[in-house]
């Protein structure tokens, strides 16, 4: 059942999905070509200003396009759990794991493939047009296991805030969803924000203190790995906190055990 | 035939106010019952609680399992509302249903379909309320389930498709099935209703024979309206 669920969900805007990511990447290499065009008639200062404005959007543009299917996600997720949708999803034969579990793999599923998409786009446009120095550097220099293991733990620290946000949202759709009253829903929203504004908060803060602490040179190697460490750690909880209310949320509103 | 259905001490809340209260109930199987009473009696709440909807004070027994997912396996519910992906098309409904509930009968869905005249091809959202309704309802009525929960399947279908559903679809169900009807159009199902259940302000009045009114000549209708009389 949970397989079935959790095609039904990752399938259910693949079409669209795949069409945006396409173009995403297609309107990086038309901003490339764009790119090259001004750089033949870099004399022409007005076409080359006009050129690079409608780049900028485009890049932008494309960028949106990555994020759309994350939302399209989101929406027929909010769908299925928080309107009237919700009487066929709910009377399926499945058990509560099994409808969070599914929706959020989808979600994280698609999150992942977007970012795939939203980097390939920035590389194409970056790496092909100039803007990255792709092979260039400082040849001679090579990577300290410090270095590796910070980056590594950046990359951690960047997924976990990563599945954070999808389950806040998800936590969002859940209490709304199951929640009677206006006052009700409108008291949801509001303490999702808050909780989003205070774990931003902690983690700018965190951030702050890091960069900090590298500026004054102050033993940063070590610090640097205690903090990210600390801000993972931090995430992972919420992360873990927003999955367990959701849980019990839909248990205590329906009979899905 | 044994108890399909048992409800022992039944009660629900929302919030201070009680929608059901202490209900007591068995329900055998091979029946056709209409659960009758005004608006707000708590008949769309009795169906929730027995579908898996919500949760509830008491004990709830379909097919002896406790409510849950064993239990969705076994009861069909019809809602009173659209509650269908508007985005898929008919045929695409049917393939849902298929997948998610082994019970489906796919030919007896294309079946109903094509007599009540609605095309695979359509979207959900082109569809009229009416006929929306009525993909509903078969999708609902192609499963061969146990106990088939139907909350006012008729009332926004036309006179003639109200008739063939009631006499046709609502009648040609599995051997030892249940059908608990929800309506307010009597009139309509009472030929085919085997009893009746009465339910008010949250209490089920009374539990009964309605071939047992039809022998006494009067009807259930207005044996309704002498429970229910407002003045």
């Amino acid at each position: 059942m949970f397989l079935k669920l959790f095609k039904r969900s990752f399938c259910k805007n693949l079409k669209s999905s795949i069409v945006l990511l396409s173009l995403s990447v297609a309107i990086s290499v038309l901003s490339v070509v764009l790119y090259l065009v001004s750089k033949e008639i870099s004399d022409n200062l007005y076409v080359v200003t006009v050129i690079e404005s409608v780049r900028a959007f485009a890049s932008l543009a494309s960028y949106i396009m990555c994020m759309i299917p994350v939302v399209l996600t989101f929406y027929s997720m909010h769908k299925a759990f928080a309107t009237d949708e919700a009487y066929l999803t709910f009377t399926l034969p499945a058990t509560t794991y099994q409808h969070l579990n599914s929706r959020i793999l989808s979600t994280v599923c698609w999150t992942v493939i977007s970012s795939v998409f939203m980097a390939i786009s920035i590389f194409i446009t970056t790496a092909t047009a100039g803007g990255l120095n792709v092979g260039g550097g400082n040849a001679n220099h090579t990577v300290s296991f410090e270095e590796f293991l910070l980056v590594v733990e950046v990359v951690i620290l960047l997924l976990s805030l990563g599945l954070s946000s999808i389950l806040h949202i998800v936590f969002a759709i859940v209490f709304n969803g199951m929640l009677m009253t206006k006052m009700k829903k409108r008291g949801a929203t509001i303490i999702v924000v808050l909780i989003l504004y205070l774990e931003v908060a902690v983690v700018g803060t965190l951030v702050l203190l890091f960069v900090i602490f590298a500026l004054n040179s102050l033993d940063w190697d070590y610090l640097a790995h205690w903090l990210i460490l600390g801000v993972t750690l931090i995430t992972l909880s919420l992360t873990a906190l927003c999955y367990f209310i959701s849980y019990k949320i839909l248990n205590r509103s329906l009979n899905l055990a | 035939m044994g108890n399909i259905i048992e409800v022992k001490n039944l009660t629900k809340k929302y919030g201070k106010f009680t929608a059901l209260d202490n209900v007591n109930i068995s329900v055998s199987g091979g029946k056709i019952i209409g659960l009758l009473g005004p608006n707000g009696s708590g008949k769309t709440t009795f169906f929730k609680c027995l579908s898996g909807l919500l949760t509830y004070d008491g004990e709830i027994y379909i097919g002896g399992h406790p409510v849950g997912v064993e239990t969705k396996k076994l009861v069909s519910f019809l809602p009173e509302r659209t509650y269908l992906d508007l985005s898929m098309r008919v045929e695409e409904v049917f393939s849902f249903f298929a997948e998610f509930y082994e019970d489906f009968d796919m030919e007896r869905a294309y079946y109903l379909l094509s007599i009540l005249g609605v095309s695979k091809d359509a979207k959900m959202k082109t569809l009229s309320k009416g006929t929306k309704e009525k993909v509903q309802l078969i999708a609902v009525m192609a499963r061969r389930a146990l106990v088939y929960l139907l909350d006012e399947p008729i009332g926004g279908v036309d006179p003639a498709a109200r008739e063939f559903i009631i006499k046709t679809i609502l009648t040609r169900v599995n051997e030892g099935a249940t059908i608990i009807i929800s309506t307010h159009l009597i009139r309509d199902i009472e030929e085919i209703l085997d009893e009746y259940i009465f339910i008010n302000g949250s209490k089920f009045l009374s539990y009964g024979n309605a071939r047992e009114i039809h022998s006494q000549g009067k009807t259930v209708d207005e044996l309704f309206r002498e429970v229910f009389r407002c003045f």
